[in-house]
């Protein structure tokens, strides 16, 4: 590309920006209900997080539409499958809102096994399960964070009890979890998160204060 | 020509401002997709009417389940669906944007202004109930089948947004050719569409010299005469062509508590909002239109090239939107 047509991409972009720039789909339009466990292999590593993430009503019965298949008003975890699918395929494009780490060494995750969905008829409400395998097995040294959340506010992740992240039993009895839930969103905190680019995953330095408001954290600790 | 290089510029622009674009992080339920400043001096009104919106939304659905066992919760349902329309309009979108350049390009009056704006708004809430109306009723469709209905709907309704802001590009442009005093480009203009175009455009052209435009007639004259059906009606479809994911998910949350009448009125009273506040915005715009005039003052000559200019302004916005929507839409099909 010349310098001039540089330039002129640069102009033209910086009139089309402030008429579209940063589109966060920043509403939240789906709401869920965190669970999630912390699971261990033989040697005392993490190997896995399993989530187990409830939806709200009017979603839940949204995406649910036309799956009864044989119409007995039962939605089974076979008719549910291709949705389940689809799911964890569109979660891939968005790191599962899974973030694990110390500090700046996040942890990779493999692709998602056993996910299924189930539907709750009596709340009205549907569950996605999946568990999400740690690339590399991590061995906790002091502390590990796990981060369940959306920088762009488009799913509300919401831990309604202490006991929403949890350790699983094959942990070791010397590691416990300490859960931080996020704090409500409040005006100016939304705005300050809008300007940061739809796109951009990492958080610049001084947003970090602020995203860590919105994340749910749960700090995994052995001695 | 310069407008080719503009928009070889703009088109290739469209790709650098591509970020994660209306895409659901499930797969379903396609995200209203946001397209204005959320950055900026408006970026704290713009949180506090998401914020808003959000927690109609969430009344809505609650309401819409009360009805089942008491129907006093009818009128709770219709004034947080007007109030969720509302401010639904007043967030992020494309709507307004478009209505209101495509108001200050085509020299619209503001009384027409706000019948294309309740026009474009009703539709896009008839649009999401024929669509669940056919899609989920008659065949029973998955949600999936819906999101991809939406997706294509969207698509087709930004390709109407290039095309609006081709057909306003052009006018404009050829309205602010120079070397032509203003009286001779608006007989020229005016002979040109005898040939190509209806006699419907002079009837509307009458009646704008009598509706108080009297600052500048010729140029009215000339978009007036040029404008028309065609652009208005390309207008009023791009808005109104893709559904609001709000009144989709609400109607079908009513058909499942076989209450889809209640979704139905939901989805109107959220259209009557959205016009609302377009209307407001678009008002806004007309206001612009007529401070460039009153500027100018009693120079015709100047008044006349100002609004052109304003004109030109109008329709380039709506082509750049277009231009970036379009492009967007289809990285993700």
């Amino acid at each position: 590309m010349t310098y001039k047509t540089l330039c002129k991409v640069f102009l033209t972009s910086a009139i089309a920006t402030p008429l579209l720039s940063n589109p966060v789909s920043a509403h939240p339009h789906v709401w869920v209900d965190t669970r999630a466990e912390v699971e261990f292999d033989n040697q005392k590593r993490v190997s896995a997080v399993k989530h187990s993430w409830t939806f709200d009503e009017a979603f839940s019965v949204y995406v649910i539409q036309g799956l009864d298949e044989n119409g007995d008003g039962i939605y089974t975890r076979e008719e549910l499958s291709s949705l389940a699918q689809i799911n964890v395929e569109s979660l891939a494009d968005f790191a599962f809102f899974t973030f694990m780490g110390v500090e700046e060494a996040t942890v990779d995750f493999n692709d998602p096994r056993d996910y299924w969905l189930n539907y709750d008829a009596k709340r009205s409400r549907l569950t996605l399960n999946f568990t999400l395998p740690l690339k590399q097995p991590a061995l906790v040294i002091g502390e590990l964070v796990l981060e369940i959340y959306d920088p762009e506010a488009f799913v509300a992740f919401s831990v309604n009890e202490n006991d929403s992240i949890k350790l699983a039993s094959s942990a070791p009895s010397n590691c416990g979890l300490k859960v931080k839930p996020a704090e409500e969103m409040d005006d100016a905190f939304a705005a300050a998160l809008a300007e940061i680019p739809a796109d951009q995953r990492e958080v610049p330095d001084d947003f970090f204060s602020i995203t860590s408001q919105l994340s749910n954290s749960a700090i995994i600790q052995c001695t | 020509m310069h407008i080719k290089k503009y928009l070889v510029a703009v088109a290739i622009s469209g790709l650098f401002v591509l970020p994660a674009f209306g895409q659901s992080p499930f797969g379903v339920g396609t995200p209203a997709p946001t397209a204005i400043p959320t950055d900026g001096i408006f970026a704290d009104f713009f949180r506090w009417v998401i914020a808003q919106q959000s927690a109609f939304y969430q009344q809505l659905t609650g309401s819409v389940r009360e009805m089942k066992e008491t129907g006093s919760a009818f009128w709770t349902l219709i004034s947080l669906s007007f109030l969720y329309g509302v401010f639904h309009a007043a967030g992020p979108g494309h709507g307004k944007v478009v209505m209101s350049s495509y108001v200050l390009a085509n020299h619209e009056t503001a009384r027409r202004g706000a019948l294309l704006c309740l026009l474009s708004s009703l539709l896009q809430a008839m649009v999401a109930i024929v669509l669940i109306g056919i899609l989920a009723i008659v065949f029973n469709a998955t949600s999936l089948v819906i999101s991809e209905t939406t997706k294509l709907l969207e698509t087709a309704s930004y390709a109407l947004i290039v095309v609006l802001g081709v057909l306003l590009t052009i006018r404009a442009a050829r309205a602010l050719m120079p070397a032509k005093s203003l009286h001779h480009h608006h007989s020229h203009e005016h002979h040109g569409h005898s040939h190509s175009d209806d006699h419907h455009h002079h009837h509307d052209h009458h009646d704008e010299c009598g509706c108080g435009h009297a600052h500048a007639p010729s140029p009215e004259m000339v978009n007036k005469a040029a404008g028309g059906v065609k652009a208005a009606f390309a207008a009023i479809l791009s808005v109104g062509l893709r559904p609001c994911t709000g009144a989709l998910i609400v109607l079908v949350f009513a058909l499942a508590q076989g209450l889809f009448w209640a979704g139905v009125l939901s989805a109107l009273a959220m259209g009557v909002g959205t016009a609302i506040t377009v209307t407001t915005l678009m008002f806004f715009a007309v206001g612009t239109r007529q401070a460039t005039l009153s500027f100018a003052g009693s120079n015709v000559r100047l008044a006349g090239w100002m609004l052109n200019l304003v004109q030109l302004l109008g329709a380039v916005a709506v082509l750049v939107l277009g231009l970036i929507l379009l492009t967007a839409s289809l990285q993700i099909f």
